[in-house]
């Protein structure tokens, strides 16, 4: 089962219309629509940013990826195998190919384990033989920068920044192919924000890694990522390269994030777009557009009709009934220095 | 283990008390000259003196050879039906905790009503239904004790679970039971603890008040419970029957109380290094 | 001293002792702050800042907590005013917003109630004026429906809307200073601008002085007038904001600006601050920054460099900072 066709595929991860809805819990009946109909693909060897709010979905969407939840529609396909149509077995090993790294630094790691028993624990539990797991401990505190004669230690004696990076250590312990960063540097100070990023850069390189990084910082997801997927109430609304995310947004929402962003210089203070009014109600979604409550160009027809996401030249893609025809623009406020 | 010891004052106090009063119930024939039932009835409630360590009882006994042999019942009751308790209600909470869902409303709702039922009156409905013996006596009294490690248990893994590092280990292929048993249990181990001193307290007071509603463990052998009930009658005439035999129920208790706070204490990794 | 200073604080340290070793929290800070200013405080975690702004109001008060130096409020002394001084101030010329607009409002209250509490712990007004108050004050806030949302309970609003309730309530008797701690980190950007605009109007409205905590560069940038940047419970400079972002002269402020992924750029690697934000419970000798520091002289490992004014309103704790 080792080499698949696909395996020589530019994809790696396919989504096709994936759909996570929870239920009430109040039992009315109502749908919460975590993620609905969320259909990209991601390259072999891309670093895939996915920006948005929160309660946009993008972390059930990496937690429906990863399999730690079902989905409730569509399906996930890892190097061309559906994980629907695979067994227990089969999906257990494919965990291998697959980490995550979480948010929080503080919570990841089980307190009462050594940093030497967390990141040996994923081979334990793939059954990697003893004398290989020490040596691969070595190997990977070395990658990540952390001193081999922390060992012993306990998770609470390391600072947040440290945490992280024995996180990503455990995290590459089976060789995956794929990484999902959840949110990885939020919860770090800016300067350890800037070494954890350009080691994961790094180690992008040396491990042949993908990876899908969720973030709601703009300036994060500029940095690290080749393309970028902007989330929106559990839909895609827009996904492009990089630059031309920044520069020819198609939707308004892409627009109006920028705009928020906050300045980088006191002498860019501007005036701008602010958006009126809250994400909306998860349960009481609208109709058509869900961008529409919020949106200075919505009309009847954004009210009545919801927009899919369709392709505008080469890797961009946009769900507004009117993309392209709009005149958006973001107020930088002055030339950047 | 003296490192233990140094280092943990709690394990070291709790331990020495649980040891002497193990040493005094194993070798109990050898510390004293009397037999646990031999009537004397001429000393009746006879205050403590040197014959009598501890005085005599309404029946002449003596008190001191009544609480030596009563420690080896009440270790052993107290001991085996807790960890009766333990194991039942540890493993349905942290099973109910961790899948959550059907499991956890269906065991709920059993846990629910053996709690609705007053502790003794279910103590007495399973020693009347078993019939008394120690092995029973032990059942009897740990069966009730199992709804509130199952509470503790329950509530402590819902709250494990939400921990990242739950969804870490899932998401690195670890199965269900060992992510239970390996991440979520050891991080409940700290509200265990508390629970679990506490109760053992409430099982040699179980134990003396079954033992008073003439449910517990076959007459004549004595029970701590047994030599406080029987003192009872005469506690103003002859407090020490009483008083001895509490005395020896708090020091037990103490003990336990120790050790697990001090074990609480030892495999917390925070405190460690 | 000049008048127009509203709040001085000089020479405060703040220590905590837990479990035998002493946490120095804050270590001999100093600055002021005027009438009608916004003043940013920027820092890491671990920096001080937060602790110096409850301090204010000696929130920080514990059995544990040793404070030193002097926080005076128009030229009075806070830390020698008795308790029935301080609870007049609380709340009504000095107040605070906090960063968990989720746990700052009480549950199980109505946020018109919560907010009328405020008002009726200060002054004595009927019930009818306060609900006009509560009215007019969330209003103010922009928050949408607002005569509807007076009933309401906090679960039933949103992170931003919890916000401007706690603003609102911070509002009520027309303070003097606002304390504000990180009141937008738990927020998203297009809320985060909200309530920065919100704040920026509101201040010019109550003609009040701001003091705003936060570890992020850009709400500094969009909001204050003057900066200060905290180090290990010190300051390590302190500027108007236009100077700090265009000369920062702090080799620690420097890099800083390096380390943030910016969306007008596009390097390859950012630059870093090798090393860890210090532990408060083990600060280094000398200069708190020597160990990160490229340029770290013998003189840095033992000397601390004292705050001095390099020109005229830009002050930098450093010994090798000229302009």
């Amino acid at each position: 089962m080792k080499n698949m066709p696909g395996d020589s595929a530019e994809d790696i991860l396919t989504l096709r219309n994936v759909c996570k809805y929870y239920k009430d819990r109040k039992g009315s009946g109502h749908l919460l629509k975590a993620v609905d109909g969320v259909s990209f693909s991601v390259r072999r060897g891309e670093t895939f940013g996915l920006v948005g709010e929160s309660g946009c979905g993008k972390s059930t969407l990496s937690r429906v990826i990863l399999q730690l939840e079902p989905v409730s529609g569509g399906s996930v396909a890892f190097e061309g195998r559906d994980f629907a149509r695979i067994g227990r077995r089969e999906l257990r090993a494919m965990r291998k190919e697959m980490q995550i790294v979480f948010q929080d630094p503080y919570d990841s790691i089980d307190p009462r384990m050594t940093l030497e028993q967390a990141v040996e624990e994923p081979m334990a539990i793939h059954r990697y033989d003893r004398s290989l797991r020490k040596t691969r401990i070595k190997k990977l505190f070395e990658d990540v920068g952390l001193p081999v004669n922390m060992l012993n230690r306990y998770p609470h004696q390391l600072s947040g920044g440290q945490r992280q990076r024995l996180c990503i250590a455990r995290s590459l312990a089976l060789s995956p192919k794929l990484l999902v960063c959840d949110e990885a540097v939020s919860a770090l100070d800016v300067s350890i924000q800037a070494q954890i990023l350009n080691l994961m850069c790094d180690l992008k390189e040396e491990h042949n890694l993908t990876y899908i990084f969720i973030s709601h910082n703009l300036g994060v997801i500029k940095f690290i990522s080749d393309r970028i997927a902007v989330m929106y109430f559990g839909k895609i609304v827009e996904l492009a390269s990089r630059n031309e995310i920044f520069t020819h947004y198609l939707h308004p929402y892409t627009c109006a994030l920028l705009s928020a962003a906050p300045v980088l210089h006191p002498s860019m203070r501007r005036e701008r777009m602010l958006l009126t009014g809250d994400v909306p109600n998860l349960y009481n979604p609208p109709a058509g557009c869900v961008f529409c409550d919020r949106c200075v160009y919505a009309d009847s027809r954004c009210r009545s009709e919801a927009p899919v996401l369709r392709g505008y030249g080469e890797d961009r893609q946009a769900a507004c009934h009117y993309a392209g025809e709009l005149p958006l623009k973001v107020n930088w406020g002055g030339a950047p220095c | 283990m003296l490192n233990i010891f140094r280092e943990y004052k709690m394990i070291a106090i709790g331990c020495f008390i649980l040891s002497v009063i193990l040493l005094t119930a194993v070798f109990a024939p050898a510390l004293t000259s009397y037999g646990y039932e031999q009537v004397d009835l001429k000393n009746r409630n006879d205050a403590p003196s040197a014959a009598h360590l501890m005085g005599t009882d309404s029946f002449g006994r003596d008190v001191w050879t009544r609480v030596l042999y009563g420690a080896r019942v009440s270790l052993t009751v107290s001991l085996t039906s807790v960890a009766v308790g333990l194991a039942i209600g540890a493993f349905w909470g942290l099973l109910c905790g961790f899948f959550k869902g059907k499991i956890d409303f269906a065991v709920g709702r059993v846990m629910d009503i053996f709690m609705s039922f007053p502790a003794l009156l279910f103590s007495l409905l399973i020693g009347a239904a078993l019939g008394p013996s120690i092995l029973n006596m032990c059942l009897s009294v740990g069966i009730p004790l199992a709804p509130i490690f199952y509470r503790v248990t329950r509530g402590a893994a819902l709250s494990v679970g939400e921990h990242a590092y739950i969804a870490s280990a899932k998401s690195m292929g670890s199965g269900s039971f060992r992510t239970m048993f390996r991440h979520v249990l050891p991080n409940t181990a700290p509200q265990l603890f508390v629970v679990l001193s506490s109760s053992m307290g409430g099982a040699i007071t179980a134990e003396s008040a079954l033992g008073y509603l003439g449910l517990g463990i076959p007459k004549p052998t004595p029970s701590w419970g047994m030599v406080i009930n029987e003192g009872r009658q005469y506690i103003f005439d002859a407090p020490w029957v009483t008083g001895f035999g509490g005395l020896m129920v708090v020091l037990t208790i103490l003990g336990f109380n120790l050790l697990g706070d001090g074990l609480r204490d030892y495999l917390d990794p925070k405190l460690k290094g | 001293m000049e008048n127009n200073k509203i709040l001085e604080i000089n020479n405060l340290s703040v220590e905590f002792l837990s479990d035998g070793s002493v946490v120095r929290a804050v270590n001999g800070v100093s600055f002021s702050l005027k009438k009608g200013e916004t003043l940013g405080i920027v820092g890491e975690s671990g920096s001080g800042k937060s602790v110096t702004l409850n301090t204010i109001l000696r929130l920080t008060e514990s059995p544990s907590a040793v404070m030193r130096g002097e926080i005076l409020y128009n030229g009075r002394d806070i830390f020698r005013m008795r308790k029935s001084e301080l609870f007049k101030i609380r709340g009504k010329e000095i107040t605070m917003i906090f960063q968990e607009p989720m746990t700052s409002l009480n549950p199980v209250l109505k946020i018109g109630g919560q907010i009328a509490e405020t008002i009726y712990l200060h002054e004595h007004v009927g019930k009818e004026e306060a609900n006009n108050r509560v009215l007019e004050l969330l209003k103010q806030v922009e928050l949408p429906n607002a005569g509807k949302r007076m009933d309401d309970y906090p679960h039933q609003l949103s992170g931003g809307m919890r916000q401007r309730v706690m603003i609102a309530m911070a509002l009520a008797c027309k303070p003097q200073i606002l304390l504000a701690d990180e009141p937008t980190t738990a927020l998203d950007v297009t809320i985060q601008a909200q309530i920065l605009a919100l704040l920026r109007k509101l201040k010019r409205e109550y003609d009040m002085s701001m003091i705003l905590v936060t570890h992020d560069m850009g709400v500094i940038a969009e909001i204050a007038e003057r900066v200060i940047v905290f180090y290990g419970g010190c300051v390590a400079e302190d500027a108007p904001t236009l100077e700090l972002f265009n000369n920062p002269l702090h080799p620690y402020t420097r890099k800083l600006f390096g380390c943030i992924p910016r969306i007008d750029t596009q390097p390859n690697r950012l630059s870093v601050i090798e090393g860890n934000v210090p532990d408060p419970a083990r600060l280094p000798e000398g200069c708190l920054f020597h160990p990160r520091c490229d340029r770290a002289a013998g003189r840095c490992r033992k000397e601390v460099p004292p705050l001095s004014e390099i020109s005229p309103g830009h002050f930098a704790a450093c010994h090798f900072s000229v302009h």
